[in-house]
């Protein structure tokens, strides 16, 4: 029965091609009683029936199940969490101009829905910014569960978003997607063309369907000229969906894009808007934002396989910090576990697990492993005897392991069986993993079988939470790496004609709950074929482990990194990118994926930086001599350029396979490696709270940490070109820091080459070369010019936009060595930002507790500063403003640093009091009272001002 | 394009019981079977024999050197004789379209599988496999165990377990317990093995302790350990496999690569 779900290639869904239908003449519409849902009834004896439901002023839902009769009184889906996106005081009208068409307005927008044939138009005032593709539109095939919706694209549209995609290119026009939650180790699953880390019509391990269509209109042409605007689609299915935007791979897509399913209902979201960021913060609330993370999840992380007993790991911990770079989190794969028993920890691998936790943390360490899915069968533990495994025994006992009951099957008493793969220990590891056992070339296979808990529901979601508790309160776990989570299942376990699949069998029934949307209880549950269900089992086991950590350390922030998961997936965790390996194409594919992942929802997310796996540019072929892995080592210029890149993207953190490499930690390659990655993860440092600022900005608005070139400048052509190779390889921290690394082999190609790139700066502003407050400012360059850069290995090209307001603070060596730890905020020259709405805003708390989501003990302020000209003087003026919250930072003091202070300041006052000029940074320091001094050498004057004051400015004369 | 409607029906009642199932002593009983040659030069039979499809994997490095797959092409060939029927089946192994073998095998030498499905037929005992591989110049290299071809069969067809368990010592203060082996073959079955171990005990060695049989008959052989039991450590946790000739031939049952675990 399982070959009746197959996986199917992008170019195996084809609704363009002839032999689907359309919806065709409406035969009847009713609005409902809330006046914003419309139903249609259509098909033979009116059979079937969609709806069109306004949710706000600029989004509405259209949900067509293709079945006749269908009934739409239920919701399942675990991507959304509400559906009012702005409806309070929304008046829709509705409207029938003619006989033929339906016009249903927001105030803001119009859909205009033809009934003979159906077509949907959307109108913001007179402008048309939305169509379907005429003479398709909605598409099924009666008697099937396919389902696509077609739209036309209009000429100028870029495309975005889409989550976790392959791919070195930003936009998505002229390629196709599918989506199928994957094990796609090192990118080379099933695709169309070659596989590898370059080619986007791979499924990859998170499902985002959720495509973003921007109109810069830079050459408005009709019929869609008029202002710039944005608009987004979501298709929510949990099934094996698609996304073609014009690619022409198996029919002619000229003009049109679609998404699509192979099964269940086409469920859309239409959002509109004036730029990608009103769909943003509409898509999020429709998914859901998290809280605040802890503010170490923006440190820097290590993780291996292969950390595999308490030596190893004390070792990679003590040499960070003797080598001086600054690390948060320790990642321990599953060799933390006793005997692959998910959930538990090794005293023999790792004894006194909680004085080396505290040990550990006594240092700035934050501690993580690996929870998979997957509860072994094996009744041994580490020790070769039959041990107890409570946490199985829990979840056996509340019935919440999946039976391997098949579809069209009879009912079966057994549990499906699955297992992982955990590679092979080519004799490193001398660990026992009973009754794994050497084969003939003395190699250990590392395998485990096991069960897998149905997620789908809630009783299930409720006790698998309830098994962290040893690890959360006992051994001192600090976050959770919520890994295999597809679930990924052994490739090499017989599943003929499934070979692509390494996960669940797709007739594999599991639970669906269905939920009264008005009281949000459960009302009845379903049980599906894992392929209508598949993309949706990590969002449930993330839900699952959310809530139980929360449960089991309600005092404190809790964080989980992911390897997939689901659109809305969000709330729960960030997610990593998967088995990458190190190789310049994962290098180069990894900022349109990150800022893709940003742009579908997704804020927290970062590669494995140098690769996880081995790959073309390993240096070597590993081997294991006296019991150590030796060769398999990154090349050093792609581990370095790999650790300055990823120190400026949302997850930060290296992480490799130990098995297959000698080592990837900075510190254990030979100078200059060492120091030009520890350059920039003390950059990472200093800056973090740049990152926590825009972090908390995307509570609020769901705008990305990490934004593409032309969110800085949405009017700007010139960040489309060279091809696109600027927006491909560039990208804004916030608003105002440009980053543009260095992604090629220079040192060590053949033969050597210059490491210069062209970066282009957006117009609209002036930027500066940063400096990081160690050379003076040199002149701004004016924004719209390319600059040919040259960057030798200890060297990221970045610029600051004029103007930019920027808390920087001293150097840790984890996130909260320092007691307290004043912040400077750095003000570059450029444009007065004294209003509101262009000033900088700061976000602090204690960026570990819940005190702040719960009690509100956070602090929200805001930055302004503007240069004032009078009677030929110049002053530069900047006022710190609290805005809301409680919190009172630990620094009593900060700093205000006004560069391009190219002569010393004349006066500085605090609302008006005049403050001392101390003179040099030391008396600056000791200054017990408000007081500055200009440093000729950086053209920087620096103001300590003391935190007493709820609104406070300012100012510099010249 | 797919044709899900028919299958893709709201289903119910699937749930099972509360009571929780046994765990599997036997992985993959009735699963499909699947066939893997990997580069290490092993063959390992996983699933059961079920007629209907089975997966056959192979990685080509068996055939070709890695430093010799880079700018040449091969083809590689599969032939599998189903006994005792002696039918026949053959089939490319398939390459994806336009890649070189060498871009195929791993940059660390860990290879890459081919694949294809062949049916089994109905009433086959073993599989005789092997392959051909021919090359640009026109030579052909075969993988067929030196021309002896490789002979498959399937533990979970061929031996039935009945039991195998540790049975403790009556007498107080005894020094051993007792392994007690019960197990049902195919009367073609020729000997009986058991491999095994002291799990608590990684550094022992491995024992192997010749079964005998107990009794015969129309249905097959019944099988015992000889002396009444193999005297084992008191409390031991014994894992095995059993190894088992046919016509001369030898064949493993390791539980498909889990072992089996001693009750």
């Amino acid at each position: 029965m399982s070959t009746s779900f197959p996986f199917v290639p992008c170019n195996g869904f084809t609704p363009n091609n002839p032999g689907w239908s359309t919806v065709g003449d409406i035969a009847s519409w009713s609005p409902d009683s809330t006046g914003r849902r419309f139903t249609f009834f259509f098909g033979l004896n009116a059979a079937y029936s969609l709806y069109i439901e306004v949710l706000g002023p600029e989004a509405y839902r259209l949900r067509f199940r293709p079945a006749p009769g269908a009934s739409y009184a239920t919701e399942t889906s675990t991507a959304v969490v509400t559906r009012d996106l702005g409806l309070a005081g929304l008046q829709v009208t509705h409207s029938q101009p003619n006989p033929r068409q339906l016009v249903i307005n927001t105030g803001t927008i119009s859909i205009q829905v033809g009934l003979a044939p159906f077509y949907v138009q959307v109108f913001r005032g007179s402008q048309l910014i939305h169509q379907d593709a005429p003479g398709q539109g909605v598409l099924y095939i009666p008697g099937q569960q396919v389902v696509a919706i077609m739209k036309t694209a209009p000429s100028g549209a870029n495309y975005y978003g889409l989550g976790e995609k392959a791919g070195a290119a930003l936009q998505k026009n002229q390629f196709t997607y599918t989506f199928f939650n994957f094990d796609n180790y090192t990118y080379n699953g099933p695709s169309e063309g070659q596989p590898g880390p370059l080619n986007p019509t791979e499924p990859l391990y998170c499902s985002i369907p959720f495509l973003l269509e921007n109109n810069p209109q830079l050459n408005p042409y009709n019929p869609y000229a008029g202002p710039p605007f944005a608009t987004g689609l979501f298709l929510d299915n949990p099934g094996q969906t698609y996304a073609n935007v014009s690619a022409d791979d198996y029919s002619e897509m000229g003009g049109k894009y679609y998404l699509g399913a192979l099964y269940n209902e086409l469920d859309t979201y239409f959002f509109a808007g004036s730029g990608i960021a009103d769909i943003l913060a509409q898509y999020t609330t429709l998914t859901g934002r998290s809280p605040m993370p802890p503010r170490y999840a923006f440190g820097f992380h290590q993780g291996a396989y292969g950390y595999f007993d308490r030596y190893k790991l004390a070792a990679a911990a003590n040499a960070y910090r003797a080598a001086r770079i600054p690390c948060d989190g320790l990642h321990i794969d599953v060799d933390f576990q006793d005997n692959y028993r998910t959930f538990t920890h090794s005293e023999l691998k790792f004894p006194n697990t909680k004085e080396l936790f505290d040990d550990l943390h006594g240092i700035g360490f934050k501690m993580s492993t690996n929870i998979t899915p997957i509860i072994t069968t094996n009744v041994l533990n580490q020790e070769g005897v039959k041990a107890p495994y409570p946490q199985r025994d829990a979840l056996v006992a509340a019935n919440a392991l999946i039976y391997d009951t098949r579809y069209g099957g009879g009912e079966s008493p057994d549990y499906y069986t699955g297992g992982v793969n955990y590679g092979i220990n080519y004799g490193n590891n001398p660990y026992p993993y009973p009754p794994l056992q050497p084969n003939n070339q003395g190699q250990v296979p590392l395998t485990a079988p096991g069960n897998y808990p149905d997620f789908g529901l809630a009783n299930v979601r409720d006790v698998w939470g309830q098994q962290y508790q040893d690890l959360i309160q006992n051994v001192g776990l600090d976050m959770i790496w919520q890994d295999m989570t597809c679930p990924a299942i052994d490739a090499n376990l017989p599943s003929p004609g499934q070979q692509y699949y390494k996960t669940f069998p797709q007739d594999l029934m599991m639970a669906q709950e269905e939920r009264d949307p008005a009281t949000g209880q459960v009302v009845s549950v379903n049980y599906l074929p894992n392929a209508q269900l598949h993309n949706s089992y990590v969002n449930n086991l993330l839900h699952a482990t959310w809530d139980g950590i929360n449960q089991l350390a309600p005092q404190r922030r809790n964080f989980i990194i992911a390897r997939g998961g689901y659109a809305g997936m969000q709330r729960y965790a960030g997610l990593w990118t998967g088995d990458s390996a190190s190789s310049w194409d994962f290098l180069n594919i990894n900022i349109p994926e990150v800022l893709n992942l940003g742009l579908a929802g997704v804020p927290i997310s970062g590669c494995d930086i140098g690769g996880f796996a081995t790959g073309s540019g390993t240096t070597s072929q590993s081997s294991v001599i006296g019991g150590s892995v030796v060769g398999g080592v990154t090349n050093y210029e792609l581990l370095t350029r790999w650790m300055q890149l990823g120190s400026f993207l949302p997850w930060f953190r290296n992480h490799y396979d130990g098995y297959n490499k000698q080592f990837q930690e900075a510190y254990a390659y030979a100078e200059p490696v060492p120091t030009n990655c520890r350059k920039y993860v003390e950059l990472r440092y200093t800056m973090l709270q740049v990152y926590y600022d825009a972090m908390y900005r995307w509570t609020q608005t769901g705008l990305p940490i990490c934004r593409p070139l032309f969110l800085a400048a949405p009017r700007d052509a010139g960040v489309y070109g060279n091809n696109n190779y600027y927006i491909n390889s560039q990208f804004l921290v916030g608003d105002d820091f440009l980053v543009a690394p260095i992604l090629f082999a220079a040192e060590t190609a053949s033969p050597p080459i210059s490491p210069t790139r062209d970066l282009y700066l957006p117009a609209g502003s002036d930027w500066y070369a940063f400096q990081n407050n160690q050379a003076p400012l040199l002149g701004a360059v004016q924004g719209g010019s390319v600059i040919s850069y040259t960057a030798g290995l200890d060297l990221v090209p970045i610029y600051v936009r004029a103007g930019a307001i920027l808390p920087f603070q001293n150097l840790e060596q984890w996130v909260g060595q320092l007691p307290a730890n004043p912040l400077t905020i750095n003000c570059y020259p450029g444009p007065d930002r004294w209003s509101d709405d262009t000033a900088y805003q700061l976000y602090q708390d204690d960026g570990i507790t819940q005190d702040a989501a719960k009690n509100g003990d956070y602090r929200v302020s805001r930055i302004y500063q503007q240069t004032l000209n009078a009677d030929g003087r110049v002053t530069r003026q900047i006022r710190w403003a609290r805005v809301t919250g409680p919190y009172t930072p630990p620094a009593q003091f900060n700093y205000i640093a006004i560069l391009g202070s190219i002569t010393s300041a004349t006066q500085v006052t605090r609302d008006g009091a005049v403050l001392q000029n101390v003179g040099d940074p030391g008396s600056l320091a000791a200054s017990t009272v408000d007081a500055w001094y200009w440093n000729q050498s950086l053209n920087i004057v620096f103001v300590k001002i003391f935190d007493t004051r709820a609104d406070t400015t300012v100012s510099a004369a010249y | 394009m797919p044709s899900p409607s028919s299958s893709a029906k709201k289903a119910s009642a699937a749930k099972s019981p509360a009571k929780a199932p046994a765990r599997l002593l036997r992985a993959n009983q009735g699963a499909r079977p699947q066939i893997t040659f990997t580069s290490d030069f092993h063959e390992l039979v996983t699933g059961d024999l079920v007629p209907g499809p089975c997966s056959l994997r192979y990685d080509p490095l068996r055939l070709i050197a890695l430093g010799d797959a880079a700018g040449e092409t091969h083809h590689i060939r599969a032939y599998v004789r189903f006994h005792p029927s002696r039918a026949e089946w053959q089939g490319a192994m398939e390459l994806p379209a336009g890649l070189p073998l060498a871009d195929l095998a791993d940059p660390t030498g860990q290879g890459y599988m081919l694949a294809t499905t062949f049916d089994i037929p109905e009433g086959t005992d073993e599989l005789e496999v092997w392959f051909s591989c021919t090359h640009e110049d026109g030579h052909t290299h075969w993988d067929s165990d030196f021309g002896k071809n490789h002979w498959l069969r399937f533990g979970l067809a061929d031996l039935a377990i009945q039991s195998v368990k540790v049975s403790p010592a009556k007498a107080k203060g005894a020094a051993q317990d007792t392994l007690l082996v019960d197990l049902v073959t195919k009367p073609k079955i020729d000997s009986v093995s058991l491999r095994w171990r002291i799990t608590s005990q990684p550094g022992a060695p491995r024992q192997i302790t010749p079964l005998v049989v107990a009794s015969l008959t129309d249905a097959g052989k019944n099988w015992s350990a000889p002396a009444g039991g193999i005297p084992v450590p008191r409390g031991a946790t014994i894992a095995y496999d059993l190894v088992y000739t046919v016509e001369g031939r030898t064949h493993t049952d390791d539980n498909q690569g889990r072992w089996y675990i001693a009750d």
